[in-house]
């Protein structure tokens, strides 16, 4: 407790300047204007800002020598067709509306917080599992995947207390994942995004699909894509009609 | 629900010859970006990794994955943003893999010390030092916001978490700074 005239309005003032310096609202400046104290702090805290900038500004170091061109045989197989698509698509990036995060509890949650505790999965793309095992795994779920969709990996895994095929497929845009419900519908569809993943979860006839994205949103044409391979077998359509 | 193969594989009409042009167009738009958006990749690394090394191998890690997925953008506030994302990922992969060798601060900054002393004001270096000190939850905001300007809604987007968890996460970062380096809190 300081001798000065430091009224509430001014801690108010003082703990939102050192959250955002640069913060312009209006009524921020209308008190700096008329309390020198708080004009003072602002000033004060400016320096200090500076500070923190030159100390953060550490050298760059020269660039090493690249390991090898990224412009490699790999680039120019099922993905590097359709970078022109992406690049088509891609532009879009720039536009988009938020997303929600989404809550706690519900399905989309438990496919953020599984996927961030199974990040080996996306070691795959480097090493893509074999077919035959991809193969089991869709087996074992009633799920059909059109032979030539990149599946790279494939697990059974319990997501929200249900069986889920994880899968993750090597496309266009990248790696993405796919968790595949079979037999149950989910009420909850729609778009989320939690750190560096976005996704949407939505019901197909035969079961549930969710299709994120890790560095960047699933390209709308790749997501397209990933809905037209997939498909159930009868026997959860029949789960689900009843 | 097809399975036939050529509902997967898109087919272009373009020659291989033209798709080479416009890969090479593309490769000379995307080195540009990376060698202009390199030195904030690489502060932003270093600042979370807190190692010299490990954040250029994140940076050129983050700059191949990238290239493999990119898709032409050519705004560079979003190819910075996906960079920035993307970094952050390739961080996050690496300090999995390296959990336990990471996690000894003193080691740290032991061997970046010259890096922390490598500025003439002494103002600057006992910065640098407590920046360097400071938890990662708070390092992590403070690097975006000061030294990239990213405004509060960004920062909630690249860290996910909310807006007001990062305004929390700011205002004690300053604080916490303030008290190691004895600028207090006045009056
Ligand atoms: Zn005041
Ligand atoms: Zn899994």
């Amino acid at each position: 407790m300081g001798g000065g005239g430091v009224s509430t309005e001014c801690l108010e003032f003082r703990r939102r300047v050192e959250a955002e310096p640069g913060n312009e609202a209006p009524d921020l400046a209308e008190h700096e204007a008329r309390c020198a104290s708080c004009a003072r702090f602002r000033r004060t805290l400016g320096q200090f800002d500076g500070l923190i900038r030159e100390a953060l500004l550490v050298d760059v170091p020269a660039p090493q020598a690249p390991r090898r061109s990224p412009v490699a045989p790999e680039r120019r197989t099922w993905w590097g067709i359709a970078a022109a698509l992406v690049l088509a698509v891609g532009i879009g990036l720039a536009f988009r509306l938020p997303v929600p995060e989404p809550r706690a509890g519900s399905f989309a949650g438990h496919v953020v917080t599984h996927l961030e505790h199974e990040p080996e999965a996306l070691d795959a793309v480097l090493r893509p599992m074999d077919r035959a095992r991809v193969e089991d795994v869709l087996a074992a779920h009633g799920v059909r995947m059109a032979a030539t969709t990149p599946i790279v990996y494939a697990r059974t895994c319990i997501v929200d207390g249900k069986r889920v095929a994880h899968l993750v497929v090597h496309g266009a845009s990248g790696a993405v994942t796919v968790m595949l419900l079979p037999g149950e519908q989910l009420s909850e569809s729609g778009t989320f995004e939690a750190g560096s993943l976005s996704g949407r979860i939505r019901p197909i006839t035969g079961g549930s699909v969710a299709i994120v994205g890790h560095d960047q949103p699933v390209e709308p044409a790749a997501e397209r894509r990933i809905l037209e391979a997939v498909g159930f077998d009868r026997r959860n359509r029949a789960g689900v009609a009843g | 629900m097809a399975s036939s193969s050529d509902e997967i594989e898109p087919v272009l009409g373009g020659s291989i010859g033209v798709d080479r042009i416009d890969e090479d167009a593309e490769r000379r738009l995307f080195d540009r970006w990376a060698v202009e958006l390199r030195p904030d990749l690489f502060r932003y690394a270093f600042w979370l990794a807190r190692d010299r090394a490990l954040a250029e191998d994140i940076v050129q890690e983050a700059l191949l994955r990238a290239w493999r997925a990119f898709g032409g953008l050519r705004d560079k506030q979003s190819v910075k943003q996906w960079l920035m994302t993307i970094t952050r990922r390739e961080y996050a992969r690496t300090y999995q893999r390296k959990r336990l060798e990471t996690t000894d601060l003193d080691a740290l900054s032991a061997r970046e010390e010259g890096l922390i002393a490598a500025h003439d004001d002494l103002d600057v270096r006992e910065m640098r030092s407590a920046i360097f000190d400071l938890e990662a939850e708070y390092r992590e905001p403070l690097v975006l916001q000061v030294l990239m300007g990213y405004k509060t809604e960004e920062i909630a987007g690249i860290m996910g978490i909310s807006a007001g968890a990062v305004l929390t996460r700011l205002f004690r970062a300053r604080r916490k700074l303030k008290s190691q380096l004895g600028w207090g809190v006045e009056e």
